[in-house]
């Protein structure tokens, strides 16, 4: 660009219809000189030494070339001859745009794909009205080296102003920028939004921006998500909001004293750089992340807009599990009596038992290597044989009501004896076989019982784990269970002839019931205590109240 | 102690029988497993149930078969010491009744099954003070394993409430 001029050049010239040199020599050259002596380099002189400038032996024509930008001065017009130096000169001027300068861009930092009303302040703006041909109304560009910038709107407001809307693509990168006015320029700075997640599988950090894509992940995996926005060290982040979808929890806290579910809360997903949680249940679920910055020079207008604030980063994870697994259960088929042979290990030393089930013989950590109990319990829960994806099944069994009474000789009083619901024990429930979870709910029986009732109620959940490292249990489903039975001993108080127990209600209770998002702590079983048993008297007249009823 | 309670409190006890008595039993094989001990409540007030958690973990390469039972609320398998501020053995408590489960369990290689155990259903905390707790066990063919030791601090009662 520039602006070609027809230079008339008046002086002696020898020249015909296929030459115009200068007097004497063989070829000659046309310059425009800067006062050291070098050739200006914002002119160029396009037909020296062509017939077309020859128009008499004393005029030439040039075709001169003034590229925009050429500073305002004097200058020497020359001619050389062979190459030699100026043989004649002549003073000419170049009347050019005066310089202009940035001082300010309001605002230099843009978050990509926002559209900002940016003022440019400095000197020597070319207006509309001031505009000529020579020098033209200012432009302005916006450039980075890996994004695109739109620069629209542009108003020269005056010498000392411009404002126009700049905007980064909505995948722009984060880089600096460069805001030019004409030839001159100021940096600028173009900020993004991006969610990094840590891959617990693989143990390693996949860095980028997970806004394409989807991610697989599996129930119970710990999630860890890192906002990543790769500020410049002057530019923090004032606050930020992360949002999570489908059923989704900070934690599973759990012990035989207690098992909480740690929610995942508001609090928890907003100014927080780095977040933890894990997806209980399938689903695709989104996670979005925005933040905000201080950028100054933004109205109040714009931050009501939002303009110093990211646009938002969503990432998609697609979350599988073990699918519709279900728990078998096989309920035996009676209540009865047992003999479980205890320390010394000796065949004399004998104890009655009323046992959901029928299992007998020894104590195995009292009386090792004796062949330990043998027979059937009362109920057997068996899980899945294997699972896709790759994880584990464990139970945890929890006791909803389990309560004795006692009854002696006629004439004394009864016990009754209370649980506290709570887990029943231990976590996990032991595994009877791969697999497999087992309970014979067993009362020992003395000769001084006349009497002995039971009412036993307990939920046996099916959990199951990803092999993914740092995964943990999530529901997958429970069964509720029961029995009720009694035994009388006619010999109270010093024999024992334990009749066979009456029983209802064993087994199941109901069908399995597959975990939901839905139940209390989605799923999860919880509890606050270990079950506990707390037993009373019941006086000799109550007794025969109740035995009556 | 009436008659028909001895048999009862024999076979309870067993079980708890002082770690220190089987220490001449250890044998030089490697453990299969490590035991560790925690405190529901570090202090509890005079009376208080009194809860402990035996986490017992798998640190060998084989699957191991144990006892899990639990009776009373005191999870079998394992011996407990609970000792009083002077070193002296806590009184047992008699257990009136039993009721509970017994039974093999398996355990795999690095899975950990943790049993809550009111362990004031075996060792009577009745005076205020410092008492530490070890539990162990002993698998045939394995050497004992020992606990950590915890100490509960067991508060006076707090006084009645005055008359009105």
């Amino acid at each position: 660009m520039g602006h070609s001029y027809k230079v008339l050049v008046t002086g002696v010239f020898s020249g015909n219809a296929s030459s115009a040199i200068y007097p004497g020599c063989d070829y000659s050259e046309a310059w425009v000189i800067n006062g050291d002596g070098s050739s200006d380099p914002y002119v160029t002189i396009s037909n020296y030494g062509e017939p077309s400038a020859f128009i008499s032996s004393t005029q030439m024509m040039f075709d001169v070339t003034v590229k925009d930008g050429a500073p305002s001065g004097t200058y020497d017009f020359s001619m050389t001859c062979d190459g030699s130096c100026p043989v004649a000169t002549a003073p000419v001027q170049i009347k050019g745009c005066a310089d202009e300068t940035i001082t300010s861009v309001s605002p230099n930092i843009w978050f990509a794909g926002k559209a900002y009303k940016t003022t440019i302040t400095g000197t020597n703006f070319i207006t509309k009205e001031k505009a000529t041909k020579l020098c033209p109304v200012s432009k302005v560009d916006a450039t980075a080296t890996s994004s695109n910038v739109s620069v629209s709107d542009v108003t020269v407001v005056s010498d000392t102003q411009i404002t126009a809307t700049i905007k980064p693509d909505a995948d722009s990168t984060v880089e600096p920028g460069t805001v030019t006015v004409d030839s001159v320029s100021s940096n600028t700075q173009i900020i993004d939004n991006e969610i990094q997640w840590n891959n617990q599988g693989n143990n390693q950090i996949i860095t980028g921006v997970y806004s394409t894509g989807t991610q697989q992940v599996v129930v119970g995996q710990q999630i860890l998500l890192t906002s990543n926005p790769n500020l410049p060290a002057n530019i923090t982040v004032t606050d930020s909001t992360w949002t999570v979808g489908g059923t989704r929890i900070g934690g599973y806290t759990v012990n035989p004293t207690s098992a909480i579910v740690k929610e995942l809360k508001d609090d928890d997903l907003k100014n927080k750089p780095t977040i933890t949680f894990y997806w209980v249940y399938p689903t695709d679920s989104p996670v979005t992340l925005n933040y905000c910055v201080t950028i100054p020079g933004l109205s109040a207008d714009d931050i009501a807009n939002k303009l110093n604030c990211s646009l938002t980063e969503k990432a998609t994870f697609n979350v599988t599990g073990p699918g519709d697994a279900q728990m078998t259960t096989d309920p035996y088929s009676s209540v009865n009596i047992v003999q479980l042979i205890i320390s010394p290990c000796r065949p004399v030393d004998l104890t009655y038992f009323m046992q959901y089930g029928q299992t007998s013989g020894y104590f195995e950590n009292q009386c090792p290597n004796m062949g330990g109990e043998t027979g059937t319990p009362g109920v057997l829960f068996t899980a899945p044989g294997s699972s896709s994806p790759s994880g584990t099944y464990s139970f945890v069994q929890y006791l909803n009501h389990d309560s004795m009474t006692y009854t002696y000789t006629a004439g004394t009083s009864s016990e009754t004896c209370s649980t506290k619901p709570g887990l029943d024990g231990l976590y996990p429930y032991p595994l009877y076989g791969d697999g497999e979870a087992a309970d014979a709910p067993s009362v020992g029986l003395l000769p001084a019982y006349r009497k002995v009732s039971r009412n036993f109620d307990a939920t046996m959940f099916l959990l199951w784990t990803s092999s993914t490292p740092n995964s943990i249990p999530v529901p997958v489903g429970s069964q509720k269970w029961h029995f009720q039975a009694s035994t009388r001993n006619p010999s109270a108080p010093t024999k024992q002839s334990w009749t066979t127990p009456v029983s209802q209600f064993l087994g199941a209770n109901g069908e399995f019931v597959p975990s939901a998002p839905s139940q209390t702590d989605n799923g999860y079983p919880t509890w606050s205590a270990k079950a506990a048993s707390n037993c009373s008297t019941v006086s000799a007249a109550e007794e025969e109240m109740q035995e009556e009823e | 102690m009436p008659q028909f309670m001895k048999a009862l409190v024999f076979a309870f006890l067993v079980s708890i029988a002082p770690a220190n008595m089987l220490i001449a039993q250890a044998s030089s094989e490697t453990p299969k497993f490590t035991l560790i001990l925690s405190a529901d409540n570090p202090e509890v007030t005079l009376g208080s149930d009194i809860g402990i958690g035996i986490k017992i973990t798998n640190i060998s390469e084989d699957t191991l078969t144990l006892e899990f039972g639990e009776w009373n609320g005191v999870a079998s398998g394992y011996q407990y010491e609970v000792r009083d501020e002077q070193g002296a053995m806590a009184a047992k408590v008699v257990p009136r009744h039993l009721v509970g489960r017994s039974g093999r369990g398996i355990l795999k290689p690095g899975n950990s099954i943790e049993s809550g155990t009111w362990i004031s259903a075996v060792y009577q905390f009745d005076r205020p003070g410092k008492y530490t707790i070890q539990v162990s066990r002993k698998e045939p063919g394995m050497p004992l394993v020992q606990s950590n030791i915890i100490t509960i601090t067991v508060l006076p009662a707090p006084p009645p409430p005055a008359q009105q």
